[in-house]
């Protein structure tokens, strides 16, 4: 017995994992919202992001969840945050943390071409084109009625 | 109508070749009237990469060669613009090709962009003209400032539109070394001068030489 209990309590201090976090979308462009979570060790009062990198306040506060150590929070990337990869700090109460990787993208697609080799339809081309046709036609008619 | 047929009956060669020519530019202007695009892309094939696979050290692309579709052409840096868009390679110099430096080197681990013009109003087809006719399977070198190589192999080539540009596929977090390779495609909007959509080719690393 005593050997059963001095194993458990061995697991129990044990350095765990650590907290495991995620942020969600892993991508995302100035203004946009993401939701950063985290699984801190049960019993676990609070939890924060630091959001300096982000040029979001130092300790952003997150939300507990249903379940006892499970805390999540969502927040819009500010416009003046400057593209490029981010890793996201976020600390358990217990002193614990794990890091996130968040990519702030560009915005939109790419303007890579000046249109050179793309033509829209041109109607009034279209239309000389079978007004052409329709003389020729005509003038076949009337030399098969010559010939005939 | 005796300008059309000799007296005998038989037609005169002069008017009835006048016929084809009306005939024959007739067709031809309705076949230029009908609008042309840059290269259409095949629908997109899955991903195929092998995960885990990229090189050590960072160290920015100086060339990209892609013989598949005959291109051999210098890198520079590209960065954002103050629309927050990133911003290709000026269009006098559309034969360069531009690497968006907030991201990874080609090679590293992450999704390293490429981008490079599709055309120009001024001189017609850019460097990455032909991007849409790359094939799963196609080979893409990059040459690395340290003297390095690595070589890719095209997963997938889609079409999107600009609303709705794969943000993450394109720029997002990536467990192995891959390549997105950006340029214009779809329809030209003449209004906003630009085209509606981009072309992305996805692809991953398959080797690398030391530099």
């Amino acid at each position: 017995m005593q050997t059963l209990l001095a194993a458990l309590g061995a697991v129990a201090l044990a350095p765990s994992a650590g907290p495991s976090a995620a942020v969600s979308p892993d991508t995302v462009t100035p203004g946009g919202p993401v939701t950063f979570s985290v699984v801190c060790a049960e019993g676990v009062r609070e939890a924060d992001v630091a959001g300096t990198t982000l040029g979001l306040p130092e300790r952003i506060p997150m939300e507990p969840g249903k379940t006892s150590g499970v805390f999540s929070v969502t927040v819009n990337i500010p416009t003046s945050t400057q593209e490029g990869t981010f890793n996201v700090s976020i600390d358990c109460g217990d002193g614990t943390s794990a890091v996130v990787q968040l990519v702030v993208a560009p915005t939109g697609g790419v303007p890579t071409g000046g249109g050179a080799m793309s033509r829209p339809p041109n109607h009034a081309l279209m239309a000389a084109g079978g007004g052409l046709l329709v003389i020729g036609a005509a003038g076949a008619l009337m030399l098969r009625r010559r010939t005939a | 109508m005796t300008l059309l047929v000799r007296p005998d009956g038989r037609w005169r060669a002069l008017p009835a070749l006048l016929i084809i020519a009306l005939v024959v530019a007739g067709v031809t202007m309705i076949g230029r009237s009908l609008g042309t695009a840059p290269p259409l892309v095949p629908a997109g094939s899955g991903f195929s990469g092998i995960t885990g696979n990229f090189m050590a050290g960072a160290s920015a692309p100086v060339r990209v060669v892609i013989s598949a579709i005959g291109v051999d052409a210098p890198v520079e840096r590209v960065d954002v613009g103050d629309d927050g868009m990133l911003q290709p390679p000026s269009l006098s110099e559309a034969a360069r090709v531009g690497w968006y430096r907030r991201g990874p080197t080609p090679g590293e681990r992450g999704n390293a962009v490429l981008v490079g013009h599709v055309d120009t109003a001024a001189t017609g087809p850019a460097v990455f003209y032909e991007l849409g006719r790359l094939k799963p399977g196609d080979g893409v070198t990059v040459a690395r400032q340290d003297g390095s190589a690595a070589t890719f192999r095209v997963d997938s080539v889609q079409l999107f539109d600009k609303t709705s540009f794969p943000a993450g596929q394109v720029y997002g977090p990536a467990g192995d070394a891959r390549l997105q390779l950006v340029t214009c495609g779809g329809t030209f909007d003449r209004e906003r001068e630009g085209y509606l959509g981009n072309t992305v080719v996805t692809a991953s690393l398959v080797s690398s030489t030391p530099g």
